[in-house]
């Protein structure tokens, strides 16, 4: 196992984890590293204990969180889930080039480096398209 | 003025500060809430979830009875936004008046059955719902503003 391996988990309201996870792998194949959380039928104590047991899962590693939308009900959960672990993260905003670039970048580089390069890369696809 | 007395899980998120809050403009979400209140890292974490127009006070139950009941939010378009019944039982005995109270959001945990898309209950929620039908508060459960209200007095009493 690499020591730059990081897992994500992604956290949203309705389907958008599940359906962002599962259009990059169409894209990329199966992922093996990443997990989809909706909170639609959660609360938010149950949304945090299962974020919890997936990084619990994974201890060794750095736990990365893609949540939807920073100040809504996944995001403050995302937060109250990792407060007091040192190896996780949470990034708001998430969108498809980021988890591509998360999927496909992991383990070559450190998980902070990998952090940063993930927010300037979603940053940098928003953009307009000259046609 | 307070424009809507809110159960929602969740206290403050988007679709409070969007769903609600581009349909009734309000100035200010009051939390009653005794666990958030208490933890200065909760507080922040809720103050941070709205946007700039919209103040938020996060207080203890009697806190925001005492400030409600002072006058202190009578100039503002104020949301009062609680947990569960469990608290809105605590404002009325406390002497708050309130008629109608939105419920916007119980949601799912083990043992808890579904009555409405936005609405699980186990049996301290039936019951603490029961209670404010029975003291006369009109319970109408809605997610967000232009759905329909569904009336859940009949299903609790």
């Amino acid at each position: 196992m690499n020591e730059n391996d990081a897992i994500g988990i992604i956290v949203t309201h309705g389907n958008l984890a599940h359906e962002l996870l599962s259009t990059v792998e169409t894209i990329v194949g199966k992922v093996d590293f990443c997990y989809a959380i909706s909170n639609a039928d959660l609360n938010d104590d149950a949304l945090i204990a299962s974020i919890r047991k997936i990084i619990d899962e994974h201890a060794e590693s750095y736990a990365i969180l893609f949540v939807d939308y920073f100040g809504g009900s996944c995001s403050m959960s995302c937060s109250r889930a990792v407060k007091g672990y040192e190896k996780a993260v949470v990034i708001s905003g998430i969108n498809l080039p980021i988890l591509l670039d998360f999927v496909t970048k992991r383990g070559t580089m450190k998980p902070e480096e990998i952090v940063r390069h993930l927010i300037r890369r979603g940053q940098e696809s928003v953009r307009v398209i000259d046609p | 003025m307070i424009i809507l007395t809110r159960i929602d899980d969740r206290l403050v998120h988007a679709q409070v500060v969007v769903g609600w809050g581009r349909e009734l403009r309000p100035g200010r979400l009051v939390v009653a809430d005794d666990r958030v209140a208490s933890s200065e890292w909760e507080r922040d974490l809720y103050a941070s979830a709205a946007p700039p127009e919209i103040r938020v006070s996060i207080l203890s139950v009697s806190e925001a009875y005492e400030r409600i009941s002072a006058g202190e939010f009578d100039q503002e378009r104020t949301i009062l936004l609680v947990r569960g019944p469990a608290e809105i039982i605590r404002l009325l005995d406390l002497g708050l008046e309130i008629g109608e109270v939105n419920v916007g959001g119980m949601h799912f945990s083990d043992g808890k059955v579904k009555l409405l898309d936005n609405v699980y209950l186990d049996d301290d929620g039936r019951k603490a719902l029961g209670e404010l039908a029975r003291r006369g508060i009109t319970l109408e459960a809605r997610a967000l503003p232009r759905q329909e209200k569904v009336i859940l007095n009949p299903m609790v009493s």
